[in-house]
């Protein structure tokens, strides 16, 4: 008796030693909470965000209803938020999602610095017949533009409690009449309390 | 057979070696290769403390000018270091044993001054939003200082995101931040900070159009104090460059004011928790090892006891010295030692057009530091504002061309 109780002894502080260093690595679902934790913008926000704007700009009856596919770029996400952001990653996923699942209802242009200068570089070796080029096109115009910004609001309380609510606005706005054709919003809110050992 | 199971806690308690920093020392000799190598060698063995050595890492990559490198890794090492999830064992092993078993997150002024290093790197980047964001995120992990009187008293955060916000085109935000940075400076040179409560630099703003920022000397290092090594102090050893002095094409210009005193945020983080809780540990520690002896002592040597109470007290001894020798009441002294002394600041009205700027960086005395000096060609548009951000690093490196908004 007295054996086998030493040996579960043995046994459980083998266990609880190991418990807190067992490695782990496997592939998640990037929409799945991964509970490592946080208080910002995940992979999840991420993806949905991207979806619900794409979704939501292509079923626009308004531009649905334009003659003729409407040209938009995207300009940018303005951060007006008390977090630094990966601007590049909710843009490129937007744009990705908009070209993919467009159905042909809209010319996504590429007006990104280094595409205008890739651009640039490779029209004026065709005109000036250093490469050949099956034909000239014009560069072309945008009817609408898609910016965005993002904004927080921060507390702090008392005894490690904090809170972040995080807010991503997107527009479309017409290029020739300045006239807001689409809005739409992301938002979420993350609450958290620092632990007594960081404290 | 109690040692039987006794011996895995042995074995935990005596693998769990205190934490090894690596040396620092190439970084501030300005033998950034090779520092750079040996962050990296500390980040991928991920050891508790990879938020610290990204970090350093960045720093390294910053001073290099190699700035989006740098961005990547003080952004992640940002948002980890505001991750609090933490496992029951993770606290139950930072309590009962060893505080630097948990995972590095940083002091208040470590995660601010993250957040400082990721908005100068956002501005050579050319991202002045992303600049102010983590401005405005500096003062909120400033004000997680427990200490009342010493919450956002970081000038430079206030200051810097006045510069953001005009770089934005925003002015009325500008004015706010920078009266809030008034605020913070007087706040802290009255609580002892080094250096003027109304810095030059701050009735310079509205007409300058050129921000010099300078990490000038060598930040605090934690060490253990206290009887039983309990305490976690600050001990500085700020290196010989004091301050900076600026010249543009050959002439003059003015010298660096201290918007930042690294070792001044670092002592006034406030009382923590933690900061109780080892001294809790110390107290049980000293207090079961004087019990374990005085029962080892009777049991072994008394002889007024019966045999059998004589063993119990053997027994109760050794295990009042083994809890003893397994609690430890060290503090954690990991630490950001790539931060420098002070963060000082210059600005100044410099016409529009390509200019040479030199920084000379000198010792107590006022004399220039050989191999310090830093000369970079900036352009300077009609209507645009500029933020450099240099170190005081031994043998400099040429940095990239010019940066612009």
């Amino acid at each position: 008796m007295q054996h086998s109780l030493s040996r579960s002894r043995f046994l459980a502080v083998l266990a609880v030693a190991s418990f807190s260093c067992a490695p782990s690595h496997g592939r998640v679902d990037p929409d799945l909470d991964d509970k490592v934790g946080g208080g910002g913008t995940e992979s999840s926000d991420v993806r949905t965000m991207a979806s619900r704007m794409a979704r939501d700009l292509m079923g626009n009856g308004r531009l649905a209803a334009e003659e003729g596919r409407p040209r938009l770029y995207i300009m940018g996400l303005t951060n007006k938020s008390a977090r630094p952001i990966k601007r590049e990653m909710v843009l490129e996923m937007i744009q990705t999602q908009i070209v993919r699942h467009g159905g042909g209802k809209f010319l996504v242009l590429d007006r990104s610095k280094a595409s205008l200068e890739a651009i640039r570089s490779e029209r004026r070796a065709k005109r000036e017949g250093a490469v050949a080029g099956k034909e000239k096109k014009d560069l072309l115009g945008s009817d609408y533009v898609l910016t965005g910004t993002v904004n927080t609001i921060s507390k702090r309380g008392s005894g490690g409690m904090s809170s972040d609510y995080w807010v991503y606005s997107f527009k479309l706005t017409d290029l020739e009449s300045s006239e807001l054709v689409w809005a739409n919003e992301y938002d979420f809110k993350w609450v958290g309390k620092k632990p007594a050992i960081y404290r | 057979m109690r040692v039987v199971w006794m011996a895995p806690l042995l074995a935990v308690s005596l693998g769990c070696s205190s934490w090894q920093p690596p040396s620092v020392e190439q970084f501030f000799a300005g033998e950034l290769d090779r520092a750079e190598q040996v962050f990296r060698v500390r980040v991928e063995q991920n050891a508790g403390d990879w938020i610290l050595m990204a970090n350093e890492l960045a720093t390294c990559l910053d001073a290099q000018g190699r700035y989006d490198e740098a961005w990547h890794w003080y952004y992640d090492a940002g948002r980890a270091m505001a991750v609090w999830d933490t496992s029951f064992g993770e606290s139950f092993a930072a309590i009962a044993g060893r505080e630097d078993t948990k995972d590095y997150k940083g002091d208040p002024y470590e995660q601010a001054l993250n957040s400082i290093y990721t908005g100068l790197v956002a501005f050579a980047r050319g991202e002045p939003d992303n600049a102010r964001a983590s401005f405005k995120e500096a003062m909120l992990r400033d004000a997680d200082s427990t200490e009342d009187r010493f919450k956002s008293d970081l000038a430079l955060s206030f200051y810097l995101a006045a510069w953001a916000s005009r770089a934005m085109g925003s002015d009325e935000d500008a004015a706010s931040f920078l009266n809030e940075a008034r605020k913070a400076r007087a706040s802290a040179a009255g609580a002892g900070a080094r250096d003027s409560a109304t810095p030059e630099c701050f009735a310079d703003f509205a007409r300058a159009n050129v921000l010099i920022v300078c990490s000038i000397g060598r930040g605090p290092e934690k060490v253990p104090g206290g009887r039983t090594g309990e305490l976690a102090v600050f001990r500085s050893a700020p290196g010989r460059a004091v301050a900076a002095r600026v010249t543009v094409d050959g002439v003059a210009a003015g010298a660096t004011e201290t918007l930042c005193d690294v070792p001044f945020q670092a002592a006034t983080r406030g009382g923590r928790v933690m900061d109780g809780v080892r001294k809790g540990k110390a107290v049980f520690k000293e207090v079961s090892r004087a019990a374990g002896v005085v029962m080892m002592r009777q049991g072994l040597l008394g002889r007024r006891h019966s045999k059998k109470t004589r063993d119990a007290l053997v027994v109760a001894g050794a295990g009042a010295l083994l809890v003893s020798a397994l609690v430890s009441a060290e503090a954690d002294v990991r630490c950001w030692r790539t931060l420098p002394d002070t963060i000082q600041a210059f600005a100044a009205r410099i016409p529009p057009g390509r200019r040479r700027v030199r920084v000379d960086f000198v010792d107590a005395g006022g004399r220039p530091l050989a191999g310090y000096a830093r000369e970079v060609e900036i352009d300077i548009s009609a209507d645009g504002t500029l933020v450099l951000h240099l170190r005081s690093l031994a043998n400099q490196i040429p940095i990239p061309a010019s940066r612009r908004r």
